[in-house]
């Protein structure tokens, strides 16, 4: 079983910092879960439960874009020697060893999913009144985040703005809104993958500094025939 | 017959002040008074039983659900007292549901809390109970989005956010209308 170098870091690539709305996030629950273990049969709703995960919390989710990487990818389970090397963050542009079946990594295909729509939660701010006193603004942040494991991993963030505040509640209301915005929004049919431009996440492959030693070298060249 | 609370409240009320006017007696022989108000006053505890008997098996319905999820999240629910649990559980279930509410659910978080659920006019209410609060007060935090996916949130103890869904829907519900309606009785 080969890895799928396609969503490993590559020398090529770099942050993606363009629009990408338009796209979805996956997020693999552990288990396989039918629609109605999944979804609240009241509200129509993800439950809150598959949200997160004790082991991730809510305010700082771990997800994936879809597009090269596809549904799945998300059954790579990483073995415990695999998890020290690779569950890292790094450079989009690292070089990593490509991981070995068995030894870093094995297929878990016992997982449920969950999808979001970037743009249903990319810089929403929320105001919260705590205690009739003041008002805070929550917001909801999306950034790439390449692993070494997977280029493609994106965190969605929650934060209070321009607040110094580290008290219990107001941490608390950033909690719960972020399960408000994530039950309201994620859904469990699988939607169409959008194509990313390559220019999004590779670097141009003339780049000003490949130029510039290119013409020094021409120019080391010249010098030389003199 | 199904009983219009809102309207049988306001006959009530009416009905009240009439008798306690002191022309009353001369204007209507008792017994006939008597049978009219035995027969309206049965017709409303019975609505009122009837109501009653369909909050508690939607009360009964949410904590069995909600009894099976703490069972499978035990671990993450340890330190907390179930008797406490059931308590806090009830008190929110019930008041939501004096709001007459299209659905209700409650689910359990792994921050130790109860979130629970509910639509009323195209408007989604979202309450997170805190089992464990950071001071004196509850820790509930309510967020409110309506039909444009716009979101109200509101953090404070329980008594808070009460008043604030208060402000927002009128309670149409049996056990507050009858405490108002006893209490125009002793007045």
């Amino acid at each position: 079983m080969n890895y799928p170098i396609e969503i490993l870091p590559n020398r090529r690539y770099k942050k993606i910092v363009q629009d990408i709305s338009k796209f979805c996030l996956v997020r693999h629950i552990d288990g396989k879960f039918g629609t109605n273990e999944l979804i609240d049969a009241a509200t129509g709703k993800i439950k809150v439960e598959h949200i997160a995960n004790p082991r991730e919390h809510i305010s700082d989710l771990s997800t994936s874009l879809l597009s090269v990487f596809k549904i799945e990818h998300n059954y790579i389970s990483l073995t415990d020697s695999g998890k020290l090397e690779y569950n890292k963050e790094c450079d989009p542009n690292e070089h990593v060893v490509v991981p070995i079946y068995q030894e870093h990594f094995t297929l878990n295909k016992n997982k449920s999913f969950w999808f979001v729509k970037i743009e249903d939660l990319f810089d929403k701010e929320i105001t919260v009144e705590l205690d009739r006193k003041t008002s805070y603004i929550v917001k909801c942040i999306v950034i790439h985040t390449p692993m070494k494991w997977n280029f493609w991993h994106f965190s969605v963030r929650w934060i209070a703005k321009d607040s110094n505040n580290n008290e219990v509640k107001l941490t608390r209301a950033v909690y719960t809104n972020a399960r408000v915005m994530l039950s309201q929004y994620s859904f469990i049919i699988e939607p169409n993958y959008s194509v990313i431009e390559k220019s999004y996440y590779c670097q141009p492959f003339f780049s000003v500094t490949t130029l510039m030693i290119f013409y020094s070298w021409v120019k080391n060249q010249i010098k030389g025939i003199k | 017959m199904p009983v219009d609370i809102a309207q049988t409240k306001n006959y009530c009320i009416e009905n009240v002040r009439f008798f306690n006017s002191s022309n009353y007696l001369n204007k209507q022989t008792g017994f006939a008074f008597l049978l009219e108000e035995s027969s309206f006053w049965n017709e409303y505890i019975q609505s009122q039983n009837e109501l009653r008997a369909t909050e508690n098996d939607k009360l009964i319905k949410l904590e069995s659900q909600i009894l099976k999820q703490l069972d499978s999240l035990n671990k993450y629910y340890e330190e907390i007292d179930i008797e406490f649990f059931r308590r806090e559980h009830l008190r929110v279930s019930a008041d939501i549901l004096q709001y007459n509410p299209d659905n209700i659910s409650t689910q359990l978080t792994y921050d130790k809390s109860i979130f629970a659920i509910f639509t009323k006019d195209d408007s989604v209410y979202h309450i997170d109970y805190y089992l464990e609060s950071s001071d004196d007060n509850e820790d509930v935090v309510l967020a409110i989005t309506d039909k444009n996916k716009n979101i109200k949130s509101f953090a404070g103890s329980y008594n808070y956010i009460k008043s604030k869904l208060e402000e927002i829907i009128p309670i149409q519900n049996s056990n507050t209308s009858l405490e108002l309606v006893l209490n125009e009785l002793s007045n």
